[in-house]
């Protein structure tokens, strides 16, 4: 895990991509502290940890989508295969990686609450464990963009993919507060997320019984409840919407909160995809 | 040692390599060969690991590759078809990386590196970009990246691609030599270079196992049909006359470059040239020489691939 990791940090500074996601990130940390806390004389660091969240949504496709795909397009996974290393150490390594060049702009980020702090009172804590939330933030989404790279050599592709998903969890929030509550609306989106998840089985296993048996699972039990208890889906589809508003769950350390349970649900989505990237990544190998 | 038991890969419903078995006990050059699509690279991608087989074993130095990939892939260097380099880093750098990942111990891992370099004669490029390197040093890159830990078993696939006629006796002599004290597998579409190199021959078509011989068997064979070259004086209807008519001669026809001279064929179980040299001296035609053509391994492997295909349809029909 070691030498992929050394390799894959050497690679983000021997060619641009590092430097480029510095810069970018760190022109981005400065424009919103002069715009916040100079400009609009404010001391609050944490607002500018929350409008730093937008940037994301272009520097993670951007710093991710060539950690797979490049391999596969350059023909050095193969290396990686034949070398004595296993699929989970090379994605542990590459993630490692990935968190190692996002913990510097985080870490560069610490200092400007104490300057700020020279000018007027700023609460330390919480801009603190807001930086700390957007590290947590940004891992997660790390492992998001390193499993759309895992799925295609084309880096485009891997970019597009990965800025569809986090534009889509940034923009739940909001689609969530204006969707209809009513029951018969939450059954027919469940039924559509339910249709979703048996194609993405069938894609991936190939075999009618078990994408049946799916969703026999998932519809099943959606038939019951719609028919018999028909208030219990009144707005059920708005607040299992909110369970991808990943970018929503920092809200809660710009107010001041350390919140666990956010941390918990960061560590939980990373492990997830970064389990997932294992999987793309093995079964590359039995195709 | 290198066993492969029952190795098949099946895509959808077409089998790239169908049942292939077979051993490699002690050091020398295997040479593999196959038309295009007959599973060599395939075959040498799940003998590396690099890819899964669906169904069958490889068993590497007794490890089961299946069971422990990580120690059987210590056992083995391969260079892939496409040498697997990172264009941004220098040879210096990526073999330091490739060391590494091998779990070569950090005291050893500079001398390895210096005589990998040395041996594949990169030493002068090492502090080059790969992505400003030549083919040929790229080649040799991904050589240097096999050989690296001295494993013992190393599967080059067409090694000297890209390479000027130099470098390709160089590596040639470089295999030769790992030949020694290594299991060499080496696939390559020039069979010269396979005839010159390798000790041991093996050909694989629609994925299965058609010869595995040593290549002074194969091309010296007792089932294969000789050609010889005659040359004697005399009338030529009368020659030929001669030539057919006596007992073991498959077919003869006269060599239309050279003015005297005839070619025969005959399987070696019935050798009928001292039948015709005791005809042509009845005959009063002075036999000036006559000698066995060899053939060559591009004949021999024309020859094992059209039986094969003929087998294969023959089998469907």
């Amino acid at each position: 895990m070691l030498s992929v990791y050394k390799k894959e940090l050497r690679l983000y500074f021997v060619t641009a991509t590092g430097y480029v996601f510095l810069a970018f990130m760190l022109l981005s940390a400065g424009i919103f502290t002069s715009l916040i806390n100079f400009v609009y004389y404010s001391a609050a660091f944490e607002y500018v940890v929350k409008d730093m969240c937008f940037v994301l949504l272009i520097a993670i496709p951007l710093l991710t989508m060539r950690v797979f795909s490049d391999e596969k397009k350059q023909k050095t996974d193969k290396l990686l295969s034949l070398l004595p290393i296993d699929v989970k150490s090379i994605v542990l390594g590459k993630f490692l990686a990935l968190c190692t060049i996002t913990l510097i702009p985080a870490v560069i980020m610490c200092a400007y609450p104490f300057i700020i702090s020279s000018y007027g009172v700023v609460n330390l804590k919480t801009a603190f464990s807001c930086i700390f939330a957007f590290f947590l933030l940004e891992c997660t989404l790390c492992s998001i963009g390193m499993f759309t790279s895992s799925l295609t050599e084309n880096q485009i592709i891997a970019a597009i993919l990965c800025f569809g998903i986090l534009l889509l969890c940034y923009m739940i929030p909001t689609i969530a507060e204006n969707i209809s509550s009513a029951s018969s609306f939450t059954f027919r989106a469940f039924t559509v997320c339910a249709a979703a998840v048996c194609a993405i089985v069938f894609i991936a296993c190939k075999k009618w019984l078990i994408t049946l048996i799916a969703a026999c699972i998932m519809e099943i039990p959606l038939l019951v409840i719609y028919f018999k208890y028909n208030e219990l889906l009144v707005g059920k589809f708005a607040s299992f919407s909110q369970w991808f508003a990943i970018f929503g769950k920092i809200d809660s350390f710009t107010n001041g909160v350390f919140d666990i349970t956010a941390i918990v649900y960061f560590v939980t989505v990373t492990l997830l995809f970064i389990c997932f990237t294992i999987q793309s990544e093995n079964r590359r190998r039995w195709r | 040692m290198i066993e492969v038991k029952n190795l098949s890969k099946i895509y959808g419903t077409f089998h790239a390599v169908d049942n292939l078995s077979f051993k490699i006990e002690r050091n020398c050059v295997f040479g593999f060969l196959g038309p295009n699509g007959a599973g060599k690279s395939t075959t040498m991608n799940m003998i590396t690991g690099c890819l899964a087989p669906t169904k069958g074993e490889i068993i590497i130095n007794g490890i089961d590759m299946s069971l422990k990939p990580e120690e059987a892939k210590k056992n083995i260097g391969y260079l892939p078809e496409i040498p697997p380099v990172y264009d941004d880093f220098t040879p210096l750098e990526y073999l330091r990386f490739v060391g590494s990942a091998k779990k070569i111990p950090k005291k050893e891992l500079q001398k390895n590196i210096d005589y990998v370099m040395e041996k594949t004669n990169i030493t002068v490029m090492k502090n080059r970009l790969i992505k400003n390197l030549s083919k040929g040093y790229r080649q040799r890159v991904g050589i240097a990246q096999a050989i690296l830990g001295n494993p013992p078993v190393i599967i080059l696939d067409e090694p000297t691609v890209g390479l000027d006629p130099e470098q390709i006796i160089e590596i040639r002599s470089l295999i030769k030599e790992l030949g020694k004290n290594h299991i060499v597998i080496l696939s390559s579409h020039i069979l010269s270079e396979i005839s010159a190199v390798c000790n041991n021959i093996m050909i694989i078509s629609h994925g299965r196992l058609v010869v595995l011989d040593t290549a002074e068997n194969l091309i010296g064979n007792e089932k294969t049909e000789k050609t010889a070259e005659l040359e004697a004086k005399g009338e030529r209807e009368k020659i030929l006359e001669i030539l057919k008519n006596t007992d073991g001669v498959t077919s003869a026809f006269w060599d239309k470059e050279k003015e005297n001279t005839y070619i025969f064929k005959f399987m070696p179980q019935n050798d009928p040239r001292e039948k015709l040299f005791y005809s042509f001296s009845r005959a009063q035609c002075p036999v000036i020489s006559m000698f066995i053509k060899k053939s060559s391994l591009e004949e021999i492997f024309l020859e094992i691939i059209q039986e094969s295909e003929n087998t294969k349809t023959g089998g469907e029909n």
